[in-house]
């Protein structure tokens, strides 16, 4: 039967079938709301090719759906390699890879259908966005349903598919028919269309319905339940019983329960209501098992769950606990919920949907009112571990609170120092610094006066942690010996990981021998152990600890294998954190444009952690001051604004110069003299000679007040006291192209003249406009008043020629062995080379390849 | 969405024929443009052909800067603009 009104969408979706088929898998997204024909669309494409392998699954409407319920809905057509992974606590990288590779290996082309993605548990939505990422070189059509009217702004099914990759999706958002489709199918009933449309708005659910009824229903609900009236009494009682179970309930759970005679079950099946598939009874749909569902009356509703319960409780074989959760709470029995809720959660927990083990714990402590006070304080941590995994943080402080609460009052030292310590580490996650540490400190003491335990070494090293991240080095380094020590002692291999990262960050990042060694240590330990969490913070804190101390070649190794890293296991916030951090990398070196895509794609996206917001709105905000481009305003206040919540000078620090550079370049900042004094005394305290060098310099450039010279990284120091030549090496040698500009500014002429043509070439015109004011105050003559010229896309603005030859003189040719290279004669050589010195505004051929080399002119080194 | 305006200088002087070359310019740079969601309304050029005022919507300066880059087309400034219609106000 050919689907009314739906032949563009069916087209589309045979268009991505046909491009799967030549191995360029596709993801179709198939959307709209509750009945529009979400699944007979995908039927009817598969019906149509009968030679595809196809994988159905869909997620039910549960109060806390199964973790990768779908995929066990198609276990069985997926071998029993598979099968057996799934079984597996986990293994979740491991099973999402074999899936892969199964699909990689399926010689023929695979359909695989994940229905109603807006009811999907975390492990399947990241399932969905695990394959949709790789889908590409699959002979795979990856359809995924969803009604896009039920998905609210932080529904986290937008960021899978905001996350999809653009060039391997299609949409197909389905509308509801018009008036002569509707007309359509009226006439194909022999009904009359009269008010038809009006009344279902076009719904060919509720079109359906409408046509099977007498009369016209008012809405679908009205539909479903007249038809479901008409039923005798034991048909009614199992279409009760298939009601209240989402999906489709088993056939010889119904026998058990109901045990209908072959009549009631034919009669059931004729009313077009229900289905069977010979293992089971399934609403034709999930809106008229809803509609009926909320028809029952309260205390036959709970009744039913309760028998259902009672029966799968003793049944034979495996039963899904979320169903057993599902039943306990219709029946409002409390024990119940409070044990299968709690064992869900640890199944959740293992596939790491941590979301919904977050939801199931939290229901079974709304029902734990039998529980003693020591197993709901386990419960309650429980409960506030998978929040904080889940960035529920202040639900996670709730339950700690709790937690602490029954501890405190069973008299459980131990577990109230361990509580304490959770809370500074919670609350300095939200940015809420102060209580962070007073949080720390009380665990220090509380554990302190006790028998040393792990506990201890956790507090200490928690304490060690923020000093590390507020950049108070000597005492991170303090409270983490003794946490590494204790460690050591115990044999505490997690807590020595932890605690070997926050004192080897610390001192990597004030360039101490020792502290890189420390880290990537942690890292190996980490890896070894499969401490993921770890793993993400060593990486992250060796990235910008090397980029802080200006060792961009370790930095932008590392980066490489930590994006691999993340990339691999989809650790989407770890990942954009190290991004951010890209980012400033490629700005510090002159790499502006990669600098620029990376921090705008970070600044647009939802859900992006403030730590990782903030060097993102830094550095655009920097780059569009320099290059004279609008919107720099928004930026800064959210810079500012964000990194002074937290507090720690490694954000603030950068902010704080961004605004004063804006001031410099014209911008109208009232505030910047106090916020730069506030940045300075915060670096001064924590001698972060790095923040301090950068500060000073701008608060010198705005005259604000003369600098002290000490405390301050080499090349600033230079640059206060010694000959601006050798603070322009240093730059050259750190490879910071802008802040060797920034030095050379304050030369003689020549020099000045020099800063003039790299701002210019760098694209930084409003940097160049300042420097050109600079020049003519000093006096300097035949300064003109706008750019050059050519301003172009190139930097320099080279030709390609121009650029090709530059890259050979750059290796040391000679003019005659370049026109040999480019079999051009010699002359056109010479001609060329004085085009590229001009543009460069350099005198020798030595100093165009430096230039060249800031400018990334020449090769992608 | 942002509109702004791209100031260009073109020291040799900006030729675009009217004829099918022209025009396949001008859609090739259109279709640059899309890749990042950049739409270029119109310009004006100085009588000497060797400036010109675009009129470009975008999400941001830097999506302009980037087709800029692959079309090879200079910019010297860009400045967020609106629209004020002198006769709305009658």
């Amino acid at each position: 039967m050919e689907l009314i009104e739906r032949r563009h969408a069916l087209q589309l979706l045979q268009g991505a079938f046909a491009q799967a088929e030549q191995g360029a898998g596709r993801t179709a997204l198939v959307c709209g709301e509750a009945g529009i024909g979400k699944t007979s669309l995908v039927m009817q494409l598969v019906s149509g090719h009968p030679e595809a392998r196809v994988l159905w699954g869909g997620c039910e409407a549960l109060f806390s759906p199964r973790p990768l319920g779908p995929l066990y809905d198609m276990a069985g057509a997926l071998g029993t390699k598979l099968q057996a992974m799934l079984g597996l606590e986990g293994q979740r990288a491991e099973l999402f890879s074999a899936l892969l590779a199964n699909l990689h290996e399926s010689r023929g082309t695979t359909v695989m259908v994940l229905e109603d993605l807006h009811w999907a548990d975390a492990a399947t939505l990241d399932m969905a966005k695990f394959l949709a990422r790789r889908i590409q070189r699959t002979r795979t059509l990856l359809v995924l349903t969803f009604r896009d009217d039920e998905l609210g702004e932080q529904h986290p099914l937008r960021f899978v598919l905001g996350d999809v990759p653009a060039d391997s999706v299609v949409r197909l958002p389905l509308l509801p028919l018009s008036e002569s489709g509707v007309a359509e199918l009226a006439r194909q009933s022999s009904r009359s269309a009269e008010g038809l449309f009006s009344v279902t708005g076009g719904n060919p659910f509720f079109v359906t319905e409408a046509l099977r009824a007498e009369g016209l229903p008012a809405t679908v609900r009205d539909a479903v339940l007249a038809r479901a009236a008409r039923q005798p009494a034991p048909v009614r009682a199992l279409l009760d019983l298939a009601a209240i179970v989402p999906a489709r309930i088993a056939i010889g759970l119904v026998d058990r329960v109901l045990a209908p005679s072959q009549e009631v079950v034919s009669a059931a099946l004729a009313s077009g209501l229900l289905a069977a598939d010979g293992r089971s009874y399934a609403y034709r749909h999930e809106l008229a098992r809803i509609a009926i569902e909320q028809a029952l009356p309260g205390p036959r509703a709970a009744a039913l769950h309760a028998k259902l319960l009672a029966c799968l409780e003793t049944a034979e074989g495996e039963v899904e606990l979320t169903h057993l959760v599902h039943h306990a709470a219709g029946a409002g029995d409390s024990a119940a919920v409070l044990t299968y809720a709690q064992q869900a959660g640890a199944e959740a927990v293992l596939h790491a949907s941590h979301c919904d083990a977050a939801y199931l714990y939290g229901m079974a402590l709304s029902h734990s009112g039998g529980l003693d006070a020591a197993a709901r304080a386990g419960l309650l941590e429980h409960r506030a571990y998978q929040c904080y995994l889940t960035d529920q943080i202040d639900n996670a402080i709730a339950a700690r609170l709790s937690a602490l609460a029954i501890w405190r009052s069973l008299g459980d030292r131990q577990q109230e120092g361990r509580a304490l310590r959770w809370l500074s580490r919670l609350h300095w996650f939200i940015g809420r610094n102060r209580e962070a540490e007073s949080y720390a400190d009380q665990a220090v003491a509380l554990l302190e006066s006790l028998p040393a335990g792990s506990e201890l070494a956790w507090a200490l090293s928690n304490r060690s942690q923020l000093h590390m991240l507020a950049g108070a080095t000597d005492d991170a380094v303090a409270w983490g010996l003794r946490a590494i020590e204790m460690a050591t002692q115990q044999g505490e291999v997690e807590v020595l990981t932890h605690a070997l990262n926050n004192v080897g960050a610390a001192e990597y990042e004030r360039g101490r021998a020792g502290g890189l060694d420390m880290l990537e240590r942690s890292l190996g330990l980490a890896l070894e152990h499969g401490y993921g969490e770890h793993v993400g913070r060593a990486y992250a804190n060796l990235t910008s600890a090397a980029i802080k101390v200006r060792d961009y070649p370790t930095a932008q190794r590392l980066m490489g294998d930590a994006t691999a890293y993340f990339a691999a296991r989809d650790l989407d916030s770890w990942s954009n954190y190290v991004r951010a951090w890209q980012s400033r990398l490629d700005f510090e070196r002159g790499r502006w444009d990669a600098a620029a895509t990376l921090a705008a794609q970070l600044v647009t996206r939802p859900g992006v952690a403030p730590v990782t917001r903030i060097p993102a709105l830094a550095v655009l905000a920097r780059l569009r001051m320099r290059r004279g481009d609008p919107g720099v305003k928004e930026l800064l206040a959210e810079a500012l604004a964000l990194a002074q919540e937290t507090g720690e000078v490694q954000r603030i620090g950068p902010a704080a110069a961004a605004l004063a550079e804006a001031a410099w370049l014209g911008h109208d900042c009232p505030r910047v003299e106090v916020v730069l004094q506030q940045a300075c005394a915060l670096a001064e305290q924590h001698q972060d000679e790095r923040a301090l060098g950068e500060l000073r310099f701008w608060a010198r450039r705005l005259g604000h007040r003369p600098p002290d010279t000490g405390g301050v990284e080499a090349a600033y120091a230079l640059q206060f006291s010694g000959p601006w030549e050798e603070a322009a090496e240093t730059w050259a040698r750190l490879g910071c192209p802008y802040e060797r500009a920034l030095a050379l500014m304050e030369g003689d002429e020549a020099a000045m003249r020099e800063a003039l043509a790299l701002f210019d070439a760098m694209g930084a015109s409003a940097t160049a406009k300042r420097c050109r004011e600079h020049l003519r105050d000093a006096g300097v003559r035949g300064v003109a008043r706008g750019p050059r010229a050519s301003t172009s896309a190139n930097p320099a603005g080279l030709t390609a020629r121009e650029v090709q030859i530059l890259g050979l003189l750059a290796q040391g040719l000679t003019n005659a062995e370049i026109a040999g290279r480019l079999v051009r004669s010699e002359k056109t050589v010479d001609h060329h080379i004085s085009a590229v010195l001009r543009k460069l505004e350099v005198r020798s051929r030595s100093e165009a390849t430096v230039v060249a080399n800031r400018l990334g002119l020449i090769g992608s080194g | 969405m942002p509109r702004y305006m791209v100031e260009r200088t073109f020291p040799a002087g900006l030729v675009v024929p009217v004829n099918t070359e022209g025009a396949n310019a001008c859609l090739k740079i259109v279709g640059t443009n899309g890749e990042q969601g950049v739409t270029w309304v119109h310009s004006y050029v100085s009588a000497d052909k060797t400036r010109s005022f675009c009129i470009y919507d975008g999400p941001s300066p830097e999506a302009i800067r980037q087709v800029a880059r692959r079309t090879e087309l200079p910019v010297n400034n860009i400045t967020e603009v609106s629209v004020l219609d002198p006769y709305f106000y009658h």
